[in-house]
C-alpha cells in the first residue's frame, strides 16, 4: 500500500539531486570550458623565438611543396633523370625516387648486378614498401606482402600482382629514369597510368 | 497518459507540456541517444573551433594542426575533444543501436525512427572517415588511400563495365589518381559541410519523431509495467533534468580523458608525423578501430563476399524493423513473441566486439602471419 508512497520520495530526492548536479556542473563546466573557448579564440600572442620557429617551420613545408613541385616539372619536361651513381645501388637496400608517374620507385641491383627501377607502390592496397629487403624479398609492411627483388613477382601475403619494372638508362656511372613511352601498371590501379 | 499507445500526435508545444517517459527496469536505455547526442554536440562546438586554425592545403594542414595544438591556448583541448568525442560518438551509436534492437524499441509505429538512426549512423563512419584524412599525418593519407583502394577494387568481382564502378566512385571521391590536394579539398568540405548539414536534418527528423512517438516500453516489461500502473515521470522537469545531468557528467568525462590523455599519445611517431609522398610506409596502417568489423573480413575472406554481404547486411540494418517483423511469422510465431530477434541482435553484438578487440589476431591465425 505504502509503495507508491515510497517511490514518490524517492523519485523526488533524485530529481531534486539531479537538479542540484545539472546546475552546479553546468555552472562550473561551461564556465570553465567558456574561459577556453574565449582564450582559444583571442589566439595566442607569439614570442619573437615561437615567432621564428613558426615560420622556420612554414618555410619548411613551402620549400617541400616547391620541391614536389619542381619534381613534377621536371617529369613533365625531361624525358630522362638521373636518379643514382651507380656504385650507391646495393642488392640488399634500395634507394627510393619518384617517377614519371610521381608515384615512389626502388632503385637497386638485382642477384646478378643488374641495375632495375621497380615500382615501390604495393600491388595490394597502394602503401609504399620498405626500402630494405628481408631476406632478399621486398616487403611491404601495411599487410605483410612480399615480393620477389628479382623478378617483382608477389610470393606471399595478399598482393597477386607483381610490382612493375619501370625503363632505365645507364649512362657512365649514372643512373637515368626513363619516361615510359607506354602507360604501366602502378599499384593496385586496374588501369595502367600515364607518365605526368 | 500511456506513451506507448499514443501514435502520431500533433502539435508538438503541448505534447511537451503532456509527455511522459514510462520508468521500468530499462529507464537508463532511454539516456543512450542523449548521450550520443551530446558527444554529436561536442563535435559541432569543437569542429567550428578547430576551424578557426585550420588551413586544408597539403602544404599547411599538418602545420596548422600542429599551431592548434601546440601554440594556441587551450588548441590541445579542443583538438583532444575532438578525437575523443568523435570516438565516443561511434561508440555510443554502437552502444544506442544495441540497446534499440534489444529492447525491439524500433517496432510500430518506430521503423522510421529507427532508418533516420541508421542512415545518420552511416553518415558519422563517412564523418570520421573523412575527418581522419585533415590533419594530413602519416596514418591518415595512408588509410585514406587503403580505404580508397578497398572502393575501387570492391566491384572488381562485377562483369563488364560493372566492374569500373568502385574505381569511378574512388576517383570522383579522390578527385584525381590518388590521394593529394583535391582530395584533401574534397574530404574537407564533405566532413565541414556536406555531411553535418545532411547529418543535422536526418537527426532532426529522428528528435521529431522519438517527440511524436514517444518513448517505447520494452516488451519484456510491457506486463509488469502495466500492472504496476503504468509508472511514469514528467519529461519536463523531471527526466530532462536528469538527462542534462548525464550529459554533463558524460562531457566532463571527456574533457578530463581529453586533457590527461591526448589522443595523438596513441599513435607512434612515424605514423604521426608529416605525411610525405617520397618516403615508404610505416608498420602500423590500419582504420580505426569502429572499422575492424568490415576491415578484417576483407583480410579474410574472398573481397567479393565481404563487399556482397556488407552491402546486403547495410541494406538489412536499415531496413530491420520490417524484416524483424517478417523472419520470426517463417517460425510461425508472433512477431512480438519471438525470441529470434534478440538472437539476431546478440549474435550481430558478440561479432562485431569480437572482430573489434580481436580482429587482428584472428587474421593472423587464419592466414599465418600478419
Amino acid at each position: 500500500v505504502n509503495e507508491p508512497e515510497v517511490q514518490a520520495t524517492t523519485n523526488r530526492r533524485s530529481f531534486v539531486a539531479s537538479a542540484v548536479l545539472a546546475i552546479a556542473g553546468l555552472t562550473t563546466f561551461t564556465g570553465a570550458w567558456l574561459v577556453y573557448i574565449v582564450r582559444y579564440i583571442v589566439g595566442p600572442r607569439l614570442t619573437s623565438a615561437q615567432s621564428t620557429a613558426l615560420i622556420n617551420e612554414q618555410n619548411q613545408a613551402l620549400e617541400a611543396g616547391i620541391r614536389l613541385n619542381n619534381l613534377r616539372l621536371e617529369r613533365i619536361q625531361k624525358p630522362e633523370i638521373e636518379i643514382a651513381s651507380l656504385d650507391d645501388l646495393s642488392t640488399d637496400q634500395a634507394k627510393l625516387a619518384t617517377d614519371y608517374f610521381l608515384q615512389p620507385v626502388l632503385v637497386y641491383k638485382t642477384a646478378d648486378d643488374k641495375p632495375v627501377a621497380r615500382s615501390a607502390v604495393c600491388t595490394h592496397l597502394g602503401c609504399t614498401v620498405q626500402t630494405d629487403f628481408v631476406d632478399g624479398k621486398i616487403f611491404c609492411p601495411c599487410h605483410a606482402s612480399y615480393f620477389d627483388a628479382n623478378t617483382g613477382q608477389a610470393l606471399s601475403g595478399p598482393a597477386t600482382v607483381a610490382l612493375a619494372e619501370e625503363p632505365l638508362i645507364i649512362k657512365g656511372d649514372k643512373v637515368y629514369l626513363v619516361r615510359p613511352t607506354e602507360p604501366i601498371k602502378i599499384g593496385p590501379a586496374q588501369n595502367a597510368m600515364e607518365p605526368v | 497518459m500511456p506513451a506507448e499507445e499514443a501514435g502520431w500526435k500533433p502539435a508538438l508545444p503541448g505534447l511537451f507540456k503532456e509527455k511522459e517517459v514510462p520508468t521500468h527496469r530499462f529507464t537508463w536505455a532511454y539516456y543512450l541517444g542523449g548521450l550520443t547526442l551530446i558527444a554529436l554536440k561536442l563535435q559541432f562546438i569543437t569542429g567550428i573551433l578547430l576551424l578557426l586554425y585550420y588551413k586544408p592545403t597539403t602544404i599547411e594542414a599538418y602545420q596548422s594542426v600542429q599551431f592548434i595544438t601546440r601554440t594556441v591556448p587551450g588548441g590541445d583541448l579542443i583538438r583532444s575533444v575532438h578525437a575523443w568525442s568523435a570516438n565516443a560518438v561511434v561508440f555510443m551509436v554502437f552502444v544506442h543501436f544495441a540497446s534499440v534492437f534489444v529492447l525491439r524499441a524500433y517496432r510500430r509505429p518506430r521503423e522510421w525512427t529507427w532508418v533516420s538512426g541508421a542512415v545518420s549512423m552511416l553518415l558519422l563512419l563517412a564523418l570520421s572517415f573523412s575527418g581522419y584524412l585533415l590533419p594530413w599525418n602519416t596514418l591518415s593519407v595512408y588509410a585514406t588511400k587503403v580505404g580508397t583502394e578497398i572502393m575501387q577494387a570492391s566491384t572488381l568481382f562485377l562483369p563488364g563495365m560493372l566492374a569500373g564502378i568502385g574505381g569511378s566512385m574512388a576517383s570522383l571521391l579522390l578527385g584525381g589518381a590518388t590521394v593529394g590536394q583535391e582530395t584533401l579539398t574534397r574530404f574537407f568540405a564533405l566532413h565541414v559541410a556536406i555531411l553535418p548539414a545532411i547529418l543535422v536534418g536526418i537527426v532532426l527528423v529522428h528528435l521529431l519523431l522519438i517527440q511524436l512517438h514517444g518513448m517505447s516500453v520494452p516488451l519484456s516489461e510491457t506486463k509488469t509495467y502495466t500492472e504496476r500502473g503504468r509508472p511514469a515521470e514528467k519529461f519536463i522537469p523531471t527526466f530532462v533534468v536528469k538527462d542534462f545531468a548525464m550529459w554533463i557528467l558524460f562531457a566532463a568525462a571527456i574533457t578530463i580523458l581529453a586533457k590527461i590523455l591526448p589522443y595523438e599519445y596513441f599513435l607512434p611517431y612515424t605514423l604521426a608525423r608529416a605525411y610525405d609522398p617520397l618516403l615508404p610506409a610505416p608498420d602500423g596502417i590500419r582504420p580505426e578501430w569502429y572499422f575492424f568489423f568490415v576491415y578484417y573480413p576483407l583480410e579474410i575472406f574472398p573481397r567479393a563476399v565481404v563487399i556482397i554481404g556488407t552491402i546486403v547486411l547495410t541494406l538489412a540494418f536499415i531496413f530491420a524493423p520490417w524484416l524483424l517483423n517478417r523472419v520470426p511469422a517463417l517460425w510461425g510465431k508472433q512477431s512480438d513473441e519471438s525470441p529470434v530477434p534478440t538472437y539476431i541482435a546478440l549474435a550481430a553484438i558478440i561479432i562485431i566486439i569480437t572482430l573489434t578487440i580481436f580482429g587482428a589476431p584472428i587474421v593472423t591465425a587464419v592466414r599465418g602471419g600478419h
